[in-house]
């Protein structure tokens, strides 16, 4: 039998897909208890856009999506605010904007593959130095959540209650949504914008099916996305099929196997 | 005299409605003050005002020192936490978060505070339950719980016994009597004139834009008005 670790990009992608699986819930968790899962959504187009500049301008990619994603995240925070009472419009015009914009300059890139690889990732073609890069995000992100742990509680928790006890809001918010910005730019080259979307949710809405506290809530999270990424990688490998389609039918699959659960609990 | 919170010609008014206009309010350290007015009379708007949740329109509001511990326990979106996976004492234990800053976590006998408050307010059995699995009133104390655990030097109270039925209410105010006794200045708005008697040292009545003081002689009548029952919370105090 083939042996997965006899290969250097498999070795690669698995410990690349254990990073992004490691921190995607913990950003996820926020947007879904917030009720901005689509954030996630609108920013990966963004991110895509930033993709797309990237190359035709010439310039690392994943630094323009960083960039884009930055901007899609900010962009989104003041047209949240702006108009409070439509959470979800300001969400809207961020993902035509980035759609628009994705879809426009993809004309001018003549090798489309390399375009589309970030549309459902190519993680098997990881490279060394993007190896350095997802570790030293992903560290980052696993830190940044460990030391802001009770912050970011508070900010999903209640927003207003927080500000009024004086915790430093805008700060944790802005952490929270550069997390977010980082994954997505991250994970655009690996698993793809549109799968990663997907993966910062899946996970978290399993998980709340089991009706646990927070803490256990995103240690599920993390232990299902986990789950579905290294097991979507083992599949791909072993059955010739994309890896990213493969990892978000897995976190699917989780999330509709513990559906009766959460029947029996309601 | 010194005041522990001072509001001077507090005026707010709305496109087609005046609250109420060029209202003072001085407010001792360790008074507990109510807010009593029909719906819609602008007591939770003044409430919020003094706590400053919303932001004064015209006047000026001031506190004794800027180091003042606030909380304020307004009226709960109960449906809003149905959902949200958080255990009644990690909702209690965020109270801590800002009075602790950044990277510094509650110490265990923080935690153990946090569940002897939950089990003072007849909480035992919800401390690791979820949230949105707990009823309304037991919702309501946990709320409370996580207001007291840093013990303000000013809490602002709405209708803090809305969803309790009498015997809890009867040992929150017990509970709210001896912070008050150990300093803590509480601001209560409240339908219920019977047990604002009982426990305020002062009334306000909020009415028709006007903000007014009652004395004993107006609680009484007003209460043979309203054929309220005065004996419930005698043994609060």
């Amino acid at each position: 039998m083939i042996m997965l670790f006899d290969y250097v990009f498999m070795q690669r992608a698995l410990w690349v897909g254990l990073l992004i699986a490691l921190i995607s819930p913990l950003i996820g968790q926020t947007l879904v208890l917030k009720r901005l899962s689509m954030v996630s959504d609108a920013v990966a187009h963004t991110t895509l856009a930033g993709v797309a500049i990237g190359i035709i301008v010439g310039i690392n990619p994943m630094i323009s999506a960083l960039i884009a994603s930055l901007l899609g995240v900010y962009l989104v925070d003041i047209l949240r605010k702006r108009l409070p009472q439509y959470a979800e419009v300001a969400v809207a015009i961020l993902m035509a904007i980035g759609i628009g914009l994705a879809g426009t300059l993809s004309s001018f890139i003549p090798d489309t593959n390399r375009f589309s690889a970030f549309l459902f990732g190519s993680i098997v073609s990881t490279s060394a130095s993007e190896v350095i890069w997802i570790s030293g995000i992903a560290l980052f992100v696993l830190l940044s959540y460990s030391l802001f742990y009770k912050e970011i509680f508070a900010l999903t928790f209640d927003e207003e209650s927080a500000q009024y006890a004086g915790v430093k809001i805008k700060f944790v918010n802005f952490l929270v949504m550069l997390m977010l910005s980082l994954t997505l730019s991250i994970a655009a080259k690996t698993v793809g914008s549109l799968i990663l979307s997907s993966l910062l949710i899946l996970p978290v809405a399993t998980a709340l099916q089991l009706s646990l506290s927070y803490r256990k809530t995103l240690i599920w999270s993390v232990l299902f996305s986990v789950i579905s990424m290294l097991g979507g990688l083992i599949l791909s490998f072993y059955f010739g099929i994309k890896p990213g389609g493969a990892v978000v039918l897995l976190a699917v699959a989780q999330y509709l196997l513990l559906l009766p659960i959460q029947r029996r609990q309601h | 005299m010194s005041y522990i919170l001072e509001a001077e010609n507090l005026t707010y008014a709305f496109p087609q409605k005046t609250l109420f206009k060029n209202f003072d309010l001085k407010i001792k350290k360790g008074e507990w003050i109510v807010f009593i007015g029909n719906n819609g009379s602008g007591k939770t708007t003044l409430l919020k005002i003094l706590a400053g949740v919303i932001p004064v329109q015209t006047g000026s509001l001031s506190l004794s020192s800027t180091s003042l511990q606030k909380a304020y326990v307004g009226q709960l979106d109960f449906s809003h936490y149905d959902r949200f996976p958080a255990t009644a004492l990690e909702v209690v234990m965020s109270a801590y978060t800002a009075p602790l800053g950044f990277f510094k976590n509650p110490s265990a006998s923080q935690k153990a505070e946090a569940i002897q408050l939950l089990k003072d307010l007849g909480l035992e059995d919800a401390i690791h339950q979820q949230l949105g699995q707990l009823s309304g009133g037991q919702r309501q104390r946990v709320f409370i719980a996580k207001a007291l655990l840093i013990k303000p030097d000013l809490l602002f109270l709405d209708e803090p016994n809305s969803a309790l039925d009498s015997n809890f209410t009867l040992n929150l105010f017990k509970r709210l009597k001896s912070y008050q006794a150990q300093g803590m200045t509480l601001v209560m708005v409240t339908h219920d004139l019977a047990l604002g008697q009982t426990v305020a040292d002062r009334i306000l009545c909020v009415e028709e834009q006007n903000v007014l003081w009652l004395d004993e002689k107006a609680i009484t009548e007003e209460l043979a008005h309203r054929h309220h029952h005065t004996g419930g919370y005698d043994h609060v105090v």
